[in-house]
């Protein structure tokens, strides 16, 4: 009997099409990763923002409301980024890590459960240990890149501001005013780059989550109950001591929630609560920004850069 | 933007857009994806079935992407070393399971488990190749599928592997001998010799 064994062994093969869908995923997690390697820090938003505050003529009262404010959300975006940017150093520097317990499948898993969320409309609500809170709305969109909604609500619970960051252009309705501001640039990219990083960063863009699901000593701790929902919680300490948890969903491995405690500087710990929406009128209303009847429209602050060639219309 | 794209389509090599995309050019590393995707992506169900393969995808992709500074560019194909990325990322997978669920590496496996269930449903129907085939190293196995599945050259195998010609080609001649003297193979290759002839 003369045949050949691996001629048998190849009748075994079989050869299944790369679906377009699950190719443009992939493609999208690659991208998110390419995002991060170019984006290696970036303002939040409203810190970029109110820490550029308007000219001379704002009265002294304006100005102290809005370092109050300022120093909350500029405290959490510092802590929050120098984290993140410590976790993904770390990350990237040990390429096998982790080996122990399901850190790797988790993470495999949310990234995964991030991208098919690109779709969605999502929604990330933070309280602050300072007080602050945000309601951050993310709309579908591909890749990390969406756009975003901020709105800020003081101590007081009353709401402060509503920033959009639309595809080419940025409007603020402050409450505390009653005045508004809109800036419009062509830009090349579909957002500015801080609205666009904040997207990437709370967001859960694959790259981002799996940078920092992968960190050197991360805890597991399963069968959690966060929100209702059984979760699955993983905790990395940051360099100055603090703790970051980040809560998946058990059952879809979605991101639930993430709580920074323990910072050193005590109105900085926050925690986000994530919702995820199916992209109906509804939902997609959560995108608008609306000014008031009355409102007056004033000249924008001075601006951190978007996109360079950004034009200002006041 | 077109003329770009083109451009990079242009380029003969994986080694020269992967050099492009370590100066800054990142789409270039999309390009060389989109060579070598429906491989890569053939090869990750072969060994992990379809739902793992989706999940896993663009981990590969990632993977590649943070280590391509260390590919060597004397390679114009990067096939292997993409096959090489994403054999990593299935250890890394596998490792990663609950232990009563699978074995914690490859090469720790026992002889006769299979980690593979894909490889598993496909060759169901033919229990005396499986029982063959379980009794191959793991090395043996994968240089075995590297050539007759993924259509790669001994040498290029070998870079999948990271592990000398020479020794990729001793497995292969290993791994064929066992599978020709394994109990049952006799008979499914005279059967296979008869379906053969009637053609």
């Amino acid at each position: 009997v003369i045949v050949d064994e691996m001629e048998l062994l190849g009748r075994l093969k079989d050869t299944e099409p790369l679906p377009p869908e699950v190719s443009e995923r992939a493609k999208m997690t690659l991208r998110a990763a390419m995002a991060l390697e170019g984006a290696p820090g970036f303002p939040h938003p409203g810190a970029s923002y109110q820490l550029q505050p308007a000219g001379d003529l704002e009265p002294a009262a304006r100005r102290r409301l809005r370092s109050r404010r300022v120093l909350a959300g500029a405290a959490v975006a510092a802590v929050l980024l120098g984290g993140a940017a410590y976790i993904a150093s770390r990350a990237t520097s040990t390429s096998s890590t982790p080996r122990s317990g399901t850190i790797a499948y988790l993470t495999a898993r949310a990234v995964t459960a991030a991208a098919d969320a690109s779709a969605d409309v999502i929604n990330a609500r933070t309280t602050t240990s300072s007080g602050s809170a945000f309601d951050d709305w993310f709309g579908p969109g591909s890749g990390p890149i969406r756009s975003a909604q901020y709105w800020s609500y003081g101590p007081s619970g009353q709401l402060e501001s509503d920033t959009s960051y639309a595809t080419s252009s940025v409007t603020s309705v402050d409450y505390l005013d009653h005045t508004w501001w809109t800036v419009s640039g062509a830009a090349p990219r579909p957002l500015p780059p801080a609205a666009a990083a904040q997207a990437a960063l709370f967001a859960g863009s694959p790259a981002e989550l799996r940078a920092l699901l992968q960190s050197a000593g991360a805890n597991l701790a399963p069968d959690v109950t966060v929100d209702g929902q059984r979760a699955v919680t993983l905790t990395t300490t940051l360099p100055a001591g603090a703790t970051l948890t980040f809560s998946f969903s058990e059952q879809s491995y979605q991101l639930l929630e993430v709580r920074l405690a323990g910072n050193p500087r005590p109105d900085a710990d926050y925690e986000t609560s994530y919702t995820y929406l199916a992209p109906t009128t509804a939902s997609l209303a959560n995108l608008k920004i609306t000014i008031p009847h009355g409102f007056t429209k004033v000249s924008p602050p001075a601006l951190p850069a978007l996109n360079g060639g950004i034009r200002v219309s006041g | 933007v077109d003329d770009e794209a083109e451009t990079r389509r242009a380029v003969a090599s994986d080694a020269e857009l992967i050099g492009r995309s370590l100066s800054g050019d990142l789409e270039s590393f999309v390009e060389v994806v989109s060579r070598h995707e429906a491989a890569v992506w053939a090869y990750l169900v072969r060994r992990a079935g379809r739902g793992l393969a989706e999940d896993l995808l663009g981990e590969v992709w990632a993977l590649a992407f943070e280590s391509r500074g260390a590919y060597d560019r004397s390679f114009p194909d990067a096939r292997p070393w993409l096959f090489g990325v994403a054999r990593n990322a299935l250890r890394r997978h596998w490792r990663s399971r609950r232990a009563d669920h699978v074995i914690a590496d490859l090469a720790d496996a026992p002889a006769g488990l299979d980690p593979w269930p894909a490889v598993d449903e496909r060759i169901d129907g033919m229990r005396a190749l499986r029982r063959a085939l379980a009794q191959l190293r793991p090395e043996e196995r994968e240089v075995l599928f590297l050539v007759v599945w993924e259509e790669l050259s001994i040498a290029d195998a070998a870079r999948t592997l990271r592990i000398p010609a020479g020794t990729a080609r001793y497995y292969l001649h290993r791994a064929r001998l066992t599978l020709r003297g394994a109990p049952g193979m006799v008979a499914l290759l005279t059967e296979s010799d008869t379906e053969k002839e009637k053609k």
